[in-house]
């Protein structure tokens, strides 16, 4: 009824009232507008910060980062934009964080770091004046470095070589000495618990434990003095495990990223996980165990290989139908003679590696790898005898090695990222 | 019948009418006020059009991913309706930057990105 009454400024409140509405849709207009812009200019912020994280990856190749350094950047030649790269070790690999800062806007990302190589070879074979053999059905796909004797067809018990082609690659000549490892220093130490330092965390394990941390956050370390059985338990991320006498991983064990050290590393059967074993004495992988990538099997020996006992102490060995997928590394120290007939790494048939091989000794290859092999010699033992620098029914395929992947540091080394973490 | 007279009393009404000062005033001022409003707004709208450049960024940024891919050869020069895109090298010091120019060809406006060029050894 109110508005049917009579009005006293007639059209001018209308108009007032009118206008008042018209200022409000036009402030909520304009702010609305003055919003949108303020956060297309963070969000432009923010995606620049992203890009130059990814750009920062990139450069990694050609920025020699030291370890344990912030570098501090400026990957464009904008002033506010502010890049920050961190590398570490973590295992034979090394992790990488890289922080963007532009204004106030940032973004980080870790990532786990291995060599990457175009041109990888399927198999460096040691100069020790003895021709490599193949017996049975051996097949090697890539590029080959032998010793000049070069490669020869052989029998073992009747059974003789049954492809059609020795090899099917390149051929080239290997000297005395194989690759270098970088980083083998630090890997060494490893074993003496260098990788603690004031920053490390230490924590206690526990029956159904789930625990997670951060790359970006310090290391945990569980450290034990006796044996280490790990059941039903989850562990992620940057985590060491250390114990001085010996390591047993069960298959209801979860573990990702995370690295066990101990003299002895013992992986029962089924295990299904992606994790690095640094030992001393002895990893043994048992049947149907999965690594996924990157993973990786290091044993440095420091103690003299002895040629005439029989029982075999010092190895990696890797049981019938396992896949690992990274690295498989045996490094012995004091290499001069120490002339041994035992294998150090045996490859079961059946199983497979995806990844780079690495001995310095020897390696008894019955099953394949898909990658590339550095080793000293090989040795197959069948039917009661010793046969040196024979290859029986082992197969080595580089072309098999997805192009991406990243692995061992020699020492020109081409960073790019395995894996990324958080 | 009640209410159909309330309807009748109600439609029948007399309004009481305004000035013909009142009037005036009141439409200029609501023509005042609604002219205001018109320009604010078309002001606001152009400036959000002009400075719209997320094309061209988008397309800046997929060529600042493909060189970090290693897919794209350095000088590099394309155009297109608006925009002509320059991927040029160009060393300072001892470092090597590459220049990423968008120009546009009517405006002669400039956008570009320079990055720290990757070298492959």
């Amino acid at each position: 009824m109110y508005l049917l009454k009579k009005l006293k400024a007639g059209a001018l409140q209308y108009v007032l009232a009118i206008s008042v509405i018209i200022a409000l849709v036009l402030f909520a207009f304009i702010s609305l507008v003055f919003l949108q812009q303020r956060l297309q200019v963070k969000n432009s912020f923010y995606k620049q910060s992203v890009l130059n994280v990814q750009y920062g990856f990139g450069l990694l190749t050609n920025l020699q980062l030291q370890y344990n350094e912030i570098k501090e950047l400026q990957v464009s030649e904008n002033v506010q934009e502010k890049t920050s790269f961190l590398k570490q070790h973590w295992g034979v690999f090394d992790v990488a964080t890289i922080t963007s800062i532009v204004k106030k806007e940032h973004f980080k990302k870790t990532a786990i770091l291995g060599n990457q190589n175009n041109k990888r070879d399927a198999l460096y074979l040691k100069e020790n004046n003895t021709p490599l053999v193949l017996v049975g059905d051996t097949k090697i796909i890539g590029n080959l470095s032998l010793p000049k004797q070069g490669v020869k067809r052989g029998n073992i018990a009747g059974t003789s070589f049954n492809g059609n082609q020795l090899y099917y690659g390149l051929k080239k000549t290997s000297t005395k000495t194989l690759p270098t490892v970088a980083n083998l220093n630090y890997l060494e130490n490893l074993l003496r618990s260098n990788f603690i330092t004031d920053k490390t965390a230490f924590f206690e394990l526990s029956d159904g434990l789930k625990k997670q941390q951060s790359f970006t956050k310090p290391t945990h370390v569980y450290s034990s003095n006796g044996n280490l059985s790990l059941t039903n338990i989850e562990l992620k991320g940057n985590i060491i495990l250390y114990s001085n006498y010996k390591i047993v991983v069960n298959s209801s064990a979860t573990l990702e990223d995370i690295i066990l050290i101990a003299p002895e590393v013992e992986i029962k059967s089924n295990v299904k996980g992606n994790f690095q074993v640094f030992a001393s004495k002895n990893i043994s992988v048992r049947k149907n165990c999965e690594l996924l990538y990157p993973s990786a099997l290091v044993l440095i020996n420091k103690k003299q290989l002895k040629s005439n006992t029989q029982k075999e102490e010092l190895l990696i060995n890797i049981g019938e139908n396992s896949t690992i997928k990274g690295i498989v590394l045996f490094k012995q120290e004091n290499t001069k003679n120490s002339m041994s007939f035992n294998s150090q790494i045996i490859i079961s048939k059946g199983s497979t590696v995806t990844g780079e091989v690495y001995c310095n000794q020897n390696l008894e290859l019955l099953g394949s790898v898909f990658g590339s092999v550095y080793t000293n010699n090989f040795i197959t033992k069948q039917f009661g005898s010793v046969y040196v620098n024979h290859i029986f029914n082992g197969i080595i395929n580089s072309s098999k090695l997805p192009k991406q992947y990243c692995g061992i540091s020699f020492n020109n080394s081409n960073l790019n990222v395995a894996k990324w973490v958080y | 019948m009640g209410l159909l007279k309330i309807i009748y009393t109600l439609k029948n009404k007399k309004l009481v009418a305004s000035s013909l000062t009142e009037v005036l005033v009141a439409t200029t001022l609501i023509l005042l006020v609604f002219g205001v409003a018109t320009a604010t707004i078309n002001n606001i709208l152009n400036s959000i059009t002009k400075t719209n450049v997320q094309a061209i960024e988008t397309e800046l940024n997929e060529l600042q991913y493909l060189y970090l891919n290693n897919k794209i050869q350095v000088p590099y020069y394309t155009e297109n309706d608006e925009w002509k895109i320059e991927i040029l090298k160009d060393s300072e010091n001892t470092s090597n930057f590459i220049i990423f120019e968008a120009t546009h060809i009517k405006s002669k406006k400039k956008r570009s990105k320079k990055l720290i060029a990757i070298e492959i050894n």
